[in-house]
Parts: structure tokens; sequence; C-alpha cells
């Protein structure tokens, strides 16, 4: 079967003075039809990157998607023409990003923003394109449309701007939307308030999400797989069972530390893991984890670890997983966790 | 309305100021205004000084001075006699406002176009090309890009009358040279206000809509790109008014400008303080404007005050 | 895929941290490293640096003096004698624009120091105490900076009288308001910054921390001001000069030239194009240092 999106050993990276920072390295990853892909990994790891080389989006110069394909409907969208894309974007892939405040043009209305977009993908008129609009606004629980659409961005609170975000981006009624970080800038009711609505909406339509995040309850409550990504690359994928009760890696072990079991119902967020995050102006000769990882070897500092399948849909990357290597047990990683665990980290989200 | 009235009001206060000022400097100038005649006998200085109310007590003469401004009143010239300052400046105001006015239009579209064509050719061969000019027009000063373009374009080359006024090309040099430099400043801003917006997430919400390349940067950008530009309006049109003074004495242009230079030389104080009573309160005036076509820009931005200007 | 006996033992705690110091540099490159890489900027300096070396030890060099006239000898062509000709005077131009230069560039900077010294004083008191003091303060200002400084400029010149002196004195006067509300800012800014808090608490007293902590802190604003306001500076006196009321004779300015040399229009136009060719070059370079400058302390601008 066909996957609804393809992504083939992705990598894009940004020239800049210091050098090139390899934002991403040979990522490959699929979205299915109707199901919701999670993107978990600390600030910088590339999931903005990833997805926006998707949408078409990367600054050029100086970002460059040097190698790689992207299949989106059979069709590669690396090959297509800047115009071809762009009668894509908003049409059939659609996109809401992190900051809702700075995310719509404080000098156009909502009206303005919202119905743009169906003038320019469907050529609806006036009286359509207002139709539509209310009853999208309606479907994010925004009830006075009329008056809303006259209104600047900056009469709204945020949590409102990220419900009109969401209507504008599935006005053309797409196939796939791409959530970076949809909720990181709200407050934490608001945050539930919105997730929830996108979760009625992934029901109402048929509708894929790729869902960026720093939040591993959300990931579990939302997504079906999850992809986990470190240094630009992807550590380790899978089911979300897979992830939660069988992880492979010990970066994906850090990031579970504070969450025990998968029926935990709490919200947890990721805990920081000892140590700075990779510099992507110089990759490490081997796992990019291997300064901060408590099991590196020796190897770990010389060859970069393939992606080894554990099981059907579960892989890992990690020198761990090669035959040779030392087996161990649950306790053993949970005590080495712990041991630097004090040494003081950086935020990350 | 009350963020207006307090601008009118602080106007005023302004142009009261200047008043107030030039009247001081006017009057403290050593050995009052004819000392730089030719030795003249004592009788005739005294005759002149009853003529032009010299003799009154300074409060008087503030006084009536200020009554007189109020009235736009600014006096009998020293110089020329019979003429009061009024009809010179009466005389010279429509060639100021014509020069002044042609100027700010090249200045805007030129500024404006030069600007956001930088941006959007950035770091290509265009680019750079603006850049050089707009740092020549920044660099250099507008009496010599007057005196080099009247020598060589219209000494050398013949294209346009070095001098005079009447005619249409009597106008293109000089609107030439005194526009340089505002088309300079609103290039640049233009350009680094262009270059911030077009990293702003709401231009790339718009590339995520597939909204086209010419709607994103016409609709969602140049609109809050041209910001800057509008806080520059203010020193633009002092910039039009001053450079006036000697874009008019070069050329020749019988225009308010070149009257205050040359009453600069003879001392003809009148003259001098009318002109620049006259500047000052044109000048509050258009920042006036400026301000409220800011606001008018920028929804954020109620009348009632400014939010973080 | 090569591996050894001991791949799989675990990777030795110091090089550990070898790897993870492998990125540490890079982003300490400091200002002068920033400017050195603005080839605008560079070049600029450069010009300026000859500009400089042209006007001041030019002269030494010279066989004529700005002054003396040879009416044998008016308005030569440039020639071996008198690279840039003579004027209607049969004075050497050469000798003029090097002379002239020199009065541009000690105007220049000789009044930034006094609108550094006026503005720092102002800007410092004003932002540091604050309160009513603050507000008047900035009312003032408010009030000079809503006209033109030309138009200040013309009529204390007018009041004052031509002449090298009264340029400093007007010049000084007037040119301090950007500094003193850049310096007001900086100080509004750092005041609330912990380690001033901390040396108050120390009890060091106000000027003691205005000058020990405020103004190192503010440096970089100041020197951007300083260095934009040099060529305001020229060119507010070649104005002046231009219009009959700054530099006098015998003394000559790049003004007073390019005014001079436009009186000889249109027979002798080389009178007119050296010292308009200095000006602008002279211009030129201190915009593009000046530019350079903000870019190299400016945190916002680097990208
Ligand atoms: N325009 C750009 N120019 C240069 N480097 C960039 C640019 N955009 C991203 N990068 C680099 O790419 C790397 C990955 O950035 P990315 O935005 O994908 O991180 P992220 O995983 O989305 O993090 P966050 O959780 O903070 O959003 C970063 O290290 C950043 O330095
Ligand atoms: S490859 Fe080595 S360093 Fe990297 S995660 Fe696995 S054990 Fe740790
Ligand atoms: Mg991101």
């Amino acid at each position: 079967m066909q996957h609804l999106l393809e992504v083939d050993n992705l990598s894009t990276s940004f020239f800049t003075y210091a050098g090139e920072i390899r934002a991403v390295s040979g990522v490959s990853f699929y979205v299915d039809e109707g199901e919701a892909l999670g993107i978990v990994g600390e600030s910088g790891c590339g999931k903005s990157v990833t997805v926006k080389s998707i949408m078409g989006l990367i600054p050029e110069p100086p970002g460059k998607i040097i190698k790689g394909q992207i299949n989106f409907r059979g069709q590669n969208l690396l090959a297509l023409p800047e115009k071809k894309m762009a009668a894509l974007r908003g049409k059939a892939m659609s996109m809401i990003f992190q900051d809702p405040m700075t995310s719509l043009n404080p000098v156009l209305t909502i009206g303005q923003q919202m119905i743009e977009v169906l003038y320019r993908h469907e050529g609806f008129g006036k009286r359509e394109a207002f139709a539509r609009t209310a009853e999208f606004l309606d479907m994010v629980g925004i009830s006075d449309a009329r008056h809303c659409l006259k209104q600047y961005p900056h009469e709204f609170s945020g949590g409102m701007r990220q419900r009109v975000m969401i209507a504008t981006a599935l006005l053309c009624q797409p196939q796939l939307l791409i959530a970076d970080e949809p909720t990181t800038a709200l407050d934490v009711t608001i945050q539930a308030q919105i997730l929830e609505l996108l979760r009625d909406l992934k029901k109402k339509v048929n509708l894929s999400i790729i869902l960026i995040t720093h939040d591993l309850g959300v990931v579990a409550g939302f997504c079906s797989r999850v992809i986990v990504m470190y240094g630009g690359r992807i550590v380790e994928s899978g089911l979300v069972q897979d992830i939660f009760k069988s992880a492979q890696h010990p970066y994906t072990w850090g990031l579970l530390r504070s969450i025990p079991r998968l029926d935990n119902t709490q919200r947890t967020r990721l805990i920081p893991i000892p140590g700075t995050p990779p510099d992507l102006l110089h990759p490490a000769p081997g796992c990019e984890f291997a300064a901060r990882c408590p099991f590196a070897m020796n190897i770990c500092n010389e060859q970069v670890p393939v992606m080894r399948q554990i099981n059907s849909g579960h892989q890992a990357a990690c020198w761990l997983l090669h035959p040779q290597a030392p087996k161990l047990n649950i306790a053993e990683r949970r005590s080495r966790y712990e041991g630097t665990s004090h040494s003081g980290g950086r935020k990350s989200c | 309305m009350r963020y207006i009235f307090g601008r009118i009001v602080s106007a005023i206060f302004v142009v009261w100021f200047v008043i107030t000022l030039t009247f001081m400097l006017m009057h403290a100038i050593p050995g009052g205004p004819f000392s730089s005649e030719k030795v003249l006998p004592p009788a005739i200085i005294d005759n002149i000084n009853e003529r032009y109310h010299l003799n009154d007590p300074l409060l008087k003469q503030y006084l009536d001075y200020l009554k007189n401004m109020a009235y736009f009143d600014f006096g009998p010239s020293y110089r020329y006699q019979g003429r009061t300052v009024n009809d010179l400046l009466q005389e010279g105001f429509p060639k100021t406002a014509l020069l002044g006015l042609s100027a700010t239009i090249l200045a805007l579209f030129g500024g404006v176009a030069m600007g956001v064509t930088a941006a959007l050719k950035q770091n290509k061969m265009l680019d750079y090309v603006i850049i050089f000019l707009v740092t020549i027009g920044i660099s250099v000063p507008s009496f010599v890009l007057a005196t080099f373009l009247q020598y060589y374009i219209g000494y050398e080359l013949h294209w346009f009358p070095p001098l005079g006024w009447g005619e249409v090309k009597n106008i293109i040099l000089p609107v030439i040279a005194l526009s340089a430099y505002p088309v300079a400043q609103i290039a640049r801003l233009t350009r680094a206000g262009m270059l911030d917006v077009l990293t702003q997430d709401y231009i790339r919400t718009a590339k995520a809509k597939g909204l086209a390349k010419s709607t994103i940067i016409i609709r969602h950008a140049l609109k809050n790109a041209l910001t800057p530009v509008v806080t520059f309006l203010g020193p633009f049109f002092a910039y039009i008014l001053t450079g006036n003074f000697v874009i008019e004495y070069v050329f020749n242009i019988p225009g308010i400008g070149q009257f205050f230079v040359t009453s600069i030389s003879n001392r003809d104080y009148p003259v001098i303080m009318g002109t620049t009573v006259l500047f000052a309160a044109l000048l509050v005036t258009f920042n006036l404007l400026a301000d409220i076509i800011y606001t008018l820009l920028d929804p954020r931005i109620k009348l009632t005050g400014r939010e973080g200007a | 895929m090569n591996i050894r006996a001991d791949s799989f033992s675990p990777l030795p705690k110091d090089l550990k941290k070898a790897i993870s110091e492998r990125s540490a540099t890079t982003f300490g490159q400091d200002a002068w490293q920033h400017f050195r890489k603005n080839y605008l900027a560079m070049g600029g300096l450069a010009v300026l640096v000859l500009i400089m070396v042209f006007s001041i030890i030019g002269p030494f060099f010279s066989q004529f003096d700005y002054a003396s006239n040879d009416l044998m000898k008016t308005n030569l062509f440039p020639d071996w004698i008198h690279p840039f000709g003579t004027d209607e005077l049969g004075r050497d131009i050469l000798s003029r624009t090097m002379y002239g230069t020199r009065i541009s560039l000690l105007i220049g900077f000789g009044s930034v120091v006094i609108n550094l010294t006026i503005g720092i004083i102002y800007g410092g008191i004003s932002g540091y105490l604050g309160g009513r003091l603050d507000n008047l303060m900035q009312r003032i200002i408010d009030i000079i900076f809503s006209i033109p400084d030309l138009l200040y400029v013309i009529l204390l010149m007018v009041t004052f009288g031509a002449g090298i002196q009264n340029i400093f004195i007007v010049l000084g006067l007037i040119n301090w308001v950007p500094m003193a509300r850049i310096v007001r800012g900086q100080v509004l800014t750092l005041r609330e910054q912990e380690f001033i808090l901390a040396a108050r608490i120390l009890g060091a007293g106000t000027g003691k921390i205005l000058f020990r902590h405020l103004l190192p802190n503010s440096i970089g604003p100041i020197i951007i001001v300083s260095a934009l306001q040099i060529p305001t500076a020229i060119f507010m006196e070649a104005f002046l000069s231009f219009i009959g009321l700054g530099i006098q004779a015998p003394l000559v300015s790049l003004g007073s030239l390019v005014a001079n040399g436009r009186m000889n229009i249109p027979s002798y136009s080389y009178a007119l194009f050296f010292p308009a060719l200095t000006i602008a070059l002279l211009m030129l370079s201190l915009n593009f240092i000046g530019d350079g400058l903000r870019d190299a302390l400016d945190p916002k601008l680097r990208r």
C-alpha cells in the first residue's frame, strides 16, 4: 500500500558564516492516511526543519535540502517547481505553528487572513468564502464569526488565535495537517482545549496529522506512532506502545524517565537530560549522543550506529543493539541514569 | 482625540519656543542689527532704530513680536526697502513648495521601490548596486551633489539648464539634488524593514497558506515594512525644508530658501526670524501628520496613545 | 563496519569530556573580528587613514601654503607643480585642500568630544536620577529635537558670528542631544540590573556607580553614535562654510573650498572637483566605518 507521505533519507543543512549546520541528516519515515504521527526530541534537534522541508518552507539561502526524497500522494515534492508547491500548501497540506502570537499578520484582519486562502485555492466568491469561513470558525469553537472576522489579531487571546490558525489551516480540507508544537506557547488549560479540538477534528474529517511536541503525555494520548529525534537524526521510532513499553535507545530512556507506565494518565513533560545538546556545526564521528550517554562505548565515538529493526515497525539506532554489545537489564538502565541526573542539565522546553 | 489634542498643544509650545529663541538670539547680537553697516551718522541710526521700534523696552518688543507672529505678521524687511517679510515669503513659497513636493514624491516612491527591490534581491548584483547608490546618496552632502549636477549636467552636457526657474526642465536638477538624501534614507529603511519583516512568523504562515509570492510581498510584507519609513517622515520633512536652503541658493531659485541664505549674509534679521518660525510651524504640522499616518498604518496603535513606540 | 576487541567496552570519562567540549569554540567572535570581515568598513577605514595622512602630513611636503597667493599664476590647470591646479588668486588648491581637510577632521572629531562630554553628563544624570528631573530633562530634549539641528545651528551662528571657535561652540551646543538620549536609555536599562544593585548595596556612591559600571557597559552604543556624528559635524561645518557662515578667510575648510570652486564655474572646474571629491570620500568612508561599527557592536544586528 502506498503511504500518504513518505520521507526518504532527507538531509537539510544551513550554510552560515560559521559553517554548515546539519539540521537534519538522513531522516526517513512515513505517514498513512488518517494516522497521527508524533515527533519528539529536545529543542534544536531538527523537528521543525524536518517538517518545514516537507512544506517547502526552508528559507533558501541559507538553508538547502541536500538529498533525499519526499513523496506526497506519490508525487516527489522536491522535484516540484515552486508554483506547484505553493498550490499544494494550504490546500492539500497545511501547517500550524508554535507561536500564535506572532503567526498572524498584525495589520490585517482575521477575516482578510482567512478568506484569502479560499480565494487563492478554491476560487470562491465573496459570499461562498464567507460562509465557509464562518462554518470553520464555528467548528473550532468561535461562534460570533461575523464580528470576529473584522477584528485584528491583537484583539484576540493566544488560544483564540491558535483556533483561528487551525480553522485557517483546515479551510481547504487538506489531507495532511502538520502541527509544530501547537500548544507550547499557551497556558495549560488552553493547551488541553486545543488538543481536545484537534482530536475532535481528526475524528470528524479524515485527516493525517504530524504532531511535534515536547510533551510525551500528548503523544501517548494522541498519536499511534512516534519518532524520537536527536541531533538531526531519528534515533528510535515505533508504535506508541513499543516506545513506551520497550524503548531500546538510551536517549528515549532518558526522555521516558519520568513516565514509568503507559497507563499513567498524568501529563508529564520532558525532564532534562544532563549535558549540552549536540553541536550540529561539528557532527560527531560516531553517535551524537555519546557525550551524554551513560552507556557509551568506544565504538560509539567512532562509528555512527545503524538503524536496527526490533520488530515490525519498531526500530532504533544504537550500538547496544549490536549482537556483541553487553546486555543490560532494566535495573541497570535506571541506576546508570540516576547516577548522572544530579549534574544539572539544561532546560529543554 | 485626547491624544491629538495633546499633540497640538505641544506643537504650539514648540513653535512658541522657537519664536522666543529667535527673538532672544537676534537681540543678543552685539551692536544690534545694523552694526554691520558702513559707519552711519548716529542720527541716521537713531532714525532707523525708531522706525523699527528698536528703542522700545525689550519686553514690549517681545510681546509685540509675539502678537504679530500670532497673526502671521513678520514685519518689514530691513533690506528690501518698503517690502514686508510676508511679501517675500509669499513670493517664495509656491516655488519652495513645488520643489519640496516634487522631491517628496520622488523620495517616497523612488525610495520605497529601491528598498523593496534591494530586499527581494538580497545579496545579488542589483542589491549591491542599490546599496552603493544609497551610500552615495547618504554620504555626499546635498550642496556638493547640487554643485556637481549643476556643473556636469548643466554646464558641460547641457541636458538641463544649470540655473534659473520658470520652466519644467528647470526643476529637474534641483529636485534630484534635493531628494538624493531622502531617497537613499527611505530606500535603506525600506530594505531593512523588508528584510526584517520577511523573517517574521506571519510571513512564514502566509507561505504555508500557499499564497502567491506577489500577494505575500504586497499584502503581507510591505505594509509592515513601511512602519520604520513612517517614523522617518518627521526628519524627512525637516530635511526637505532645510535642504531647500542650499539647493535654491545653488540653482538660483527665488524661493524661501534662497531668501533665507541671502538674508543671512545681509543680516536681514526679520527675514531670518520669519523664515525660521514659518519652518518650525510647517515642521510641527508635518510631524503631527506623520503621527496620524502612523496610526492609520498600524491598527495596534490607537490615537489615544502610543504602544511602546 | 570494523569492530575491535575493545569496541564494546565503556567509553573512558575523559574522552567523553573531550567530545562534549569539541563544540565550545566559534561563537566567541568579538567585535573586531566582525568588523574586520566587513569589507566596506575596512575599505572606509583605509580611505580615512589615507585622507588623514594626506591632510596631516601632506602639508609638510608641500612648498605652498594655503594662504599665499601668486597673482602671476592664477587659475592654472593641474600640472606637476600644482597637481590640483591653482585658484583665482593663484593659491595652490592641493595645499588648500589639505588644510581644509585638516579643519574638517578637527571639527568632526573635536565636536564629537564635546558632544560626548555633554551628552554623557546630561543623559547620565537624567537616566540615573530619574523621576521629575528626568521628565523635565526629557521634555527639553524633545523640544530641541523637534526642530532640525541645522536651523538651530544657523541661528546660533548668525548670533555668534562666523569663525572656527564659534563653530565648535555651536556644534557642541546642539549635537549632544542624540548622545544624551542613547546614554539615558542605556542607563535606564542597566540601572535595574543586578550588578548595579549589588554595587549599591555595597555602598558605592552615585558618581562612582555611573563611571565604574554604567558607562563601560554603554560603551558600544556610545561608540556607534559618536562614529555617526563625526560625519554629521563635518557636514554641518561644510554647509555653514558653504553659505558663508563658517570658516572665514584666510582659513579654509572643505565647505568654503567647494563654495569658492563654485564661483569659478564654468571655466575652472578642478577648483571645485578636488575639494568636492575629498569631502565625498571623507563622508563615504566615515559612514561605512560607522555602519560597520554598528553591525559589529550591536548584538541585535548580528544574525
Ligand atoms: N534559518 C536557519 N538558519 C540557520 N540555522 C537554522 C535555521 N533554522 C534552523 N536552524 C538550525 O537547525 C537546527 C534545528 O532547528 P529546529 O528548528 O528544527 O529545531 P526544533 O527541533 O524544532 O527545536 P524547537 O523544539 O526549539 O522548535 C537548530 O540547531 C538551528 O540552529
Ligand atoms: S550508540 Fe552508544 S552512545 Fe549512542 S546511544 Fe547507543 S550506547 Fe549511547
Ligand atoms: Mg521547532
